[in-house]
């Protein structure tokens, strides 16, 4: 094993070889034809190189070439002195003039041919504004979202947690893309060793190009072959603000508007960020309702398929009639009539999201109202069954994560297969495996279904039920932070205890 | 872990072609009531009805009657199967019905694969029909959908006021408990109704041909468990009737001395109320304490007619051997079951009014 | 010799708590009524309770036996410790074989009852395979895994209980009367029968060097055979109640027929989700039955775990196809559960005086 991975190091590093020397490296950016070169201001002045489409034009020409023309040649460590931009650089390590100039900054050399050159950075962005989170929606709360750039991003957080211990480690992946990645902490909250697990595990990535950051989320993840994700994708820098507080760990990508949160138990992936914005009973109530409505997504079908092939005793007297009757007609299995219908609802979810928005909305028409009506007419499939599938999809779309909620689109396929194999008892073993796939899963190293084994009861105030703000006083304890303690301030002693009327 | 997968995943392949007998819900026909009678010669005729489903949007249901004649039930339930499209299950009988011939035979032979069949639910109702379960079995049903739940639904309702709790559990408690002997509804064809004509009584797993009738089926209800409804008519003057109505009911068993010379005594209290006096003077209120006595003389004759009854046929519904037997250390049974039809056993009645309804 | 498992491989002290039940409360709760009813009828939940100290009594035993020396963290360490290494393996061999043995029959009567109760005409061999790659792959998870298994599995199963809500409508408590009304004689009867539905207290021999704050986990193991009595009284007790003492003797699976009862507005017949999630109950059983005998055999005979595991798995497999009819079945159940009544009863206190003999003499002589 060993020896392959030395011999694949080998092979990155004759990719990213640096040119020979400079003029090997001109004579590769001159290829491209948005690389321009002249001489300024004139044929014996300075030679000034840059990508065009990488370079400001407006920058370049007010703050380099106005400066340049109105003085005398000099050479490239007064001019550097001269204009006015950070981080210029005079440099003739060709290894930093190329990451440089692709980065966009503009070239600058002498006559003098010793192979040193200006470096001064001249970036042309195209960013986006900040814009309404989408898939993370909330009715309150803040509407940020982050953005495509990195820096904007880190803005958004530093405005929301104004604190050096505010840390952030940056790194380069991607052999090709160089992506610029940040690893967000805060120092003295979170645990040491999980940060060295995570840099260690950045640090092991390899792969070309590395354009978003559930492509880190695959590579860095505990388990990389589970359907279950171990890492949140956040699009809230209100979100991401509160876990870093909590002593979680966050990633962010240049070019990606998301960042990951680690490590995560299965329960953060059915809590919405909205259920702090509500007061807590309420809040702990839509949470139980969300994961029952997970639960009701996962089994109604395969409940179905079970109790109709199998087990016709567990059929109350009442509901018998309306069972046996819709299902009387129907020329297939229960088992193909519940894939074919699951399948249809996979279909229409997965057309809507390709399609833009507004024909989007037609094709939950086309496929709500008119497949189905026009599926239980011709006695396809039963309209009990119908009305299930409906409301599992409905229940799935409760869950506020999206990747967890295209696990739970999948999962219940195997959970199908096994009511057919073995009715109840099937669904029961296809729990089991689950089960027994999430007790061995962890998170960043620390245990996925935690607070419920390992059992923390401490965990439990913030997990299947939220308790008040007050309640909290210590951070999550499976993330093992070094200061555990959120609430400093003493109890008012004993505010409840008031006798009436007083 | 990819070997683990593919092994599952096989695993799961194989399984799907070699897996468990299906019993999909539109390829079975769910018996609802089956009525048993005896034809003679050791052979019982069984009767059974199945609900089919109609075409169309509504939840109908037909009905299928299919009969056979063999010497068990489970011989019947083949011979039905051969005239079936589909095969009959009786995973969701709700009655199961029984003619008073047969079931003066001894029922035993005829319950016990409901016993065993682990489909078979315990909140079926047993039945004897006085005539042939079979007329039963074949009445059009009113109201109700279908057969099944129109018997399981009357037996339901009158169990509340005038039949002691018996379902198939509560038979099968009976009949193998010593010490105790099991009733049933006693049910009739009546023109086109099915009527429950009383508590049919039995000895063992054996009707004795002898039943309490419907309306004293709310005494026997009182004397065997404690329950909160029914209503009792008593003549307490000349041509005049009152209505009481019970509120709640608690009885207890006294038995003395159960291995020598045994003496119970059931202690019956009752809070009632009176829902309908006749004859009396609309001037004065009524006495209740009157009334009072005069129900307590009246329903505690009758109840000690019925436990004398009982003593005279041998049998014991009202389970005062298990009783004994719960209260006795070193219980010698031969020696209850000697004397049982000779001891003295009273009913102590006390009733208590506790309203008049809305007027006084 | 003392084999120490990771840090990260332990378990917290209060975990013993599920272990306990874990092990013991398996596929006997649903059908061991008839058993001890039989010998001591209404006085068979003395029986339990006499049971449950005398085992209470073990458990403490257990941990006097681990806690004396200063490296005897586990069944294998005591007998190398006081037996030699041959004759010491001799005895763990035994162990093994025990263990593997309560799990086939575990394995065994669990399949009977699907097979009775849901599927009579099922491939065994298929289902048995599913069970066990499904075992598998809990055991490989290591000891952690499986004592989430057992919390989880409880967890699951606890709601069950509320279904004797339904039998407590027909309940008849004066059956229960006149107590104390058999001779001793029965009742010990009856305990011995009880004996074979709390086997799995032992496995704490084998398991002890995975408890963090070793020390501390006794009471939580008390509690936990508690918690087991308290299962098995109330199933008891239940069932006295709502069969008559006649009845009971015909009837196999008391409390599985008397979910039959439970009626919800939504699902009627209860005992067929009952039998389908027991599996969350059956499954702790297999799973630390088959841990711990491979984890005996690794640490006396240094095998990888791994390859016993498929081993182990692989004998279950073939004597539970081997056991294909009632009589066989029940021949191996009384076969194993004399064995296991031996083991506990008469080995494990002679274990516990002999080591303290041993011990009394080597602290005299140095």
């Amino acid at each position: 094993m060993k020896f392959f991975k030395g011999k694949r190091e080998t092979d990155v590093a004759a990719f990213q070889e640096a040119p020979k020397d400079f003029h090997d490296l001109q004579r590769k950016l001159k290829a491209s034809h948005d690389f321009h070169t002249f001489q300024f201001p004139d044929e014996e002045g300075y030679t000034i190189s840059y990508f065009n489409s990488l370079v400001n034009d407006q920058k370049l020409q007010e703050h380099i070439l106005a400066v340049i023309k109105n003085q005398p040649m000099r050479s490239l460590q007064r001019l550097k002195g001269d204009i006015p931009m950070e981080a210029s650089k005079v440099t003739s390590d060709i290894v930093i003039i190329q990451r440089m100039v692709m980065a966009g900054s503009v070239m600058i050399q002498t006559k003098k041919a010793d192979g040193s050159c200006l470096l001064i950075p001249c970036v042309h962005s195209v960013k986006r504004q900040t814009s309404i989170p989408e898939s993370e929606y909330t009715v309150a709360g803040p509407k940020e979202a982050f953005v495509e750039s990195l820096d904007t991003n880190l803005n958004l957080i530093r405005n929301r947690l104004p604190t050096p211990e505010l840390q952030a480690r940056e790194f380069r992946v991607g052999s090709i893309s160089q992506t610029k990645l940040v690893v967000l902490y805060l120092d003295g909250i979170v645990n040491q060793q999980m940060v060295e697990t995570v840099m260690q595990r950045i640090a092991d990535i390899d792969y070309d190009t590395i354009v978003d950051i559930s492509f880190v989320g695959q590579m860095i993840t505990d388990n990389r072959n589970s359907m279950f994700p171990q890492l949140i994708d956040t699009e809230r820098p209100d979100h991401l603000a509160t876990v870093l507080s909590e002593g979680k760990i966050g990633i962010m990508l240049d070019g990606s508007p998301h960042a990951l949160v680690g490590p995560n138990t299965i329960i953060s992936f059915f809590s919405s960020f909205e259920d702090y914005l509500q007061i807590w009973n309420l809040g702990t109530s839509f949470r139980l309702i969300r994961l029952f409505a997970v639960l009701f997504s996962i089994f109604s079908s395969s409940l179905y398929v079970a109790v109709i092939t199998y087990h016709y005793q567990v059929i109350p007297t009442d509901l018998l009639p309306i069972l046996i009757s819709s299902r009387g007609v129907i020329p297939f299995p229960p088992i193909l009539e519940a894939i074919v219908l699951e399948g249809t609802i996979e279909l229409l979810r997965e057309a809507a999201v390709r399609l833009p928005a507004k024909v989007g909305s037609t094709i939950g028409i086309v496929g709500g109202i008119v497949i189905g009506t026009a599926a239980v007419e011709a006695g396809f499939v039963s309209n009990v069954l119908l009305m299930l599938v409906a409301l599992a999809a409905l229940a799935s779309f409760t869950v506020p994560i999206y990747q967890i909620s295209n696990t739970i689109r999948l999962i219940r396929f195997p959970f199908l297969l096994a009511a057919q194999l073995y009715g109840l008892f099937g669904l029961v073993i296809c729990s089991a495996f689950i089960l027994s796939h999430l007790l061995k899963l962890t998170s960043l190293g620390s245990p996925y279904l935690e607070p419920l084994y390992p059992m923390r009861f401490h965990d439990f105030k913030d997990s299947l039920i939220r308790l008040p703000f007050s309640k909290q006083k210590k951070r999550p304890q499976f993330l093992r932070t070094e200061d555990g303690i959120r609430i400093r301030k003493k109890d008012e002693a004993r505010r409840s205890q008031k006798d009436i009327d007083e | 872990m990819n070997v683990k997968l593919l092994l599952i995943s096989s695993c799961f392949i194989l399984l799907s072609a070699c897996g468990v007998e299906k019993q999909i819900l539109e390829d079975i026909l769910i018996a609802e009531i089956v009525g048993y009678d005896d034809v003679g010669e050791d052979k019982i005729k069984g009767t059974v009805v199945v609900s089919v489903p109609q075409p169309g949007e509504e939840a109908n249901l037909g009905k299928e009657v299919y009969e056979a004649i063999s010497h068990d039930i489970n011989a019947t339930r083949q011979q039905e199967n051969a005239k079936t499209p589909f095969p009959i299950v009786g995973g969701r009988l709700t009655v199961i019905l029984y003619g008073d011939e047969l079931a003066r035979r001894g029922l035993n032979d005829y319950v016990d694969t409901y016993r065993r069949d682990p489909m078979v639910g315990r909140d079926l109702y047993l039945a004897i029909v006085d005539g042939k379960a079979e007329d039963v079995v074949r009445m059009e049903p009113k109201m109700v959908r279908t057969p099944g739940v129109q018997v399981k639904e009357l037996i339901e309702q009158n169990m509340r006021t005038n039949l002691t709790d018996v379902d198939l559990h509560k038979y099968l408690y009976a009949s193998h408990g010593k010490g105790i002997d099991p009733v049933m509804p006693l049910l009739e064809k009546a023109e086109d109704q099915i009527v429950v004509k009383g508590i049919a009584l039995f000895k063992r797993d054996t009707y004795i041909g002898k039943y309490i009738p419907y309306e004293e089926g709310f005494l026997f209800k009182i004397l065997s468990e404690n329950f909160k409804l029914g209503s009792y008519e008593i003549k307490w003057k000349e041509n005049d009737y009152t209505n009481i109505n019970n509120v709640e009911s608690r009885v207890r068993y006294h038995i003395t001395d159960a291995n020598r010379n045994p003496k119970a005594r059931i202690e019956v209290n009752m809070k009632a109320n009176l829902l309908e006096v006749q004859g009396y003077d609309l001037n004065k209120p009524i006495d209740v304490n009157k009334i009072e006595a005069r129900a307590e003389h009246i329903l505690g004759k009758k109840m000690n007619e019925m436990v004398n009854m009982f003593q005279t046929y041998n049998i014991d519904p009202l389970a005062l051997g298990d009783h004994a037997k719960s209260k006795t250390r070193n219980f010698n049974r031969e020696h209850w079951e000697a004397v049982y039809p000779h001891i003295p056993i009273e009913v102590d009645l006390n009733i208590e009014m506790i309203q008049t309804g809305i007027s006084e | 010799m003392e084999i120490k498992p990771n840090e990260t491989k332990l378990i917290s002290a209060f975990f013993v708590f599920f272990l306990m039940p874990g092990m013991q409360i398996g596929v006997g709760v649903l059908g061991f009524e008839r058993i001890i009813a039989k010998e001591a009828g209404q006085d068979a939940w003395i029986s339990i309770i006499i049971s449950g100290v005398t085992i209470n009594i073990l458990v403490w035993m257990c941990y006097k036996m681990l806690g004396r020396g200063t490296q005897t963290l586990d069944l294998v360490a005591i007998h190398h410790d006081l037996f030699g290494k041959w004759a010491g393996n001799a005895f763990n061999s035994l162990f093994i074989i025990y263990f593997i043995s309560i799990t086939i029959i575990i394995v065994r009567t669990y399949l009977e009852v699907i097979q009775v109760w849901m599927f009579p005409g099922v491939n065994i061999l298929m289902l048995l395979s599913i069970i066990l790659i499904l075992v598998y792959s809990f055991v490989v998870g290591g000891f952690r895994v499986i004592t989430g298994l057992c919390l989880i599995g409880l967890i699951i199963t606890s709601p069950l209980i509320l279904l004797n809500y339904f039998p407590l409508k027909h309940a008849h408590f004066e059956n229960l009367g006149p107590v104390l009304d058999h001779s001793f004689l029965e009742i010990m009867k009856a305990c011995k029968k009880m004996t074979l539905n709390y086997l799995g207290f032992e496995l704490l021999l084998v398991y002890y060097p995975f408890i963090k704050k070793r020390e501390h986990s006794q009471k939580w193991a008390h509690f936990g055979v508690l918690f087991t009595m308290a299962v098995y009284l109330n199933s008891f007790i239940v069932s006295i109640a709502y069969y008559h003492q006649d009845q009971l003797k015909d009837v196999i699976w008391a409390t599985l027929t008397l979910w039959k009862i439970a009626d919800l507005p939504f699902i009627e017949r209860f005992e067929y989700i009952g039998v389908s999630l027991w599996l969350f109950m059956v499954l702790p059983n297999i799973c630390l039955g088959i841990w711990a005998a491979s984890r005996t055999a690794k640490r006396a005979f240094g095998v990888r775990q791994r390859k016993l595991l498929v081993m182990i798995l692989l004998v279950i497999l073939f004597a539970c196809i081997f056991l294909d009819n009632r009589i066989k079945i029940d021949l191996f159940n009384t076969i194993s559960s004399h064995i296991g009544f031996y083991i506990i009863y008469v080995y494990l206190p002679l274990l516990f005086l002999w080591q303290m003999i041993v011990y009394k003499l080597r602290g005299h002589k140095s």
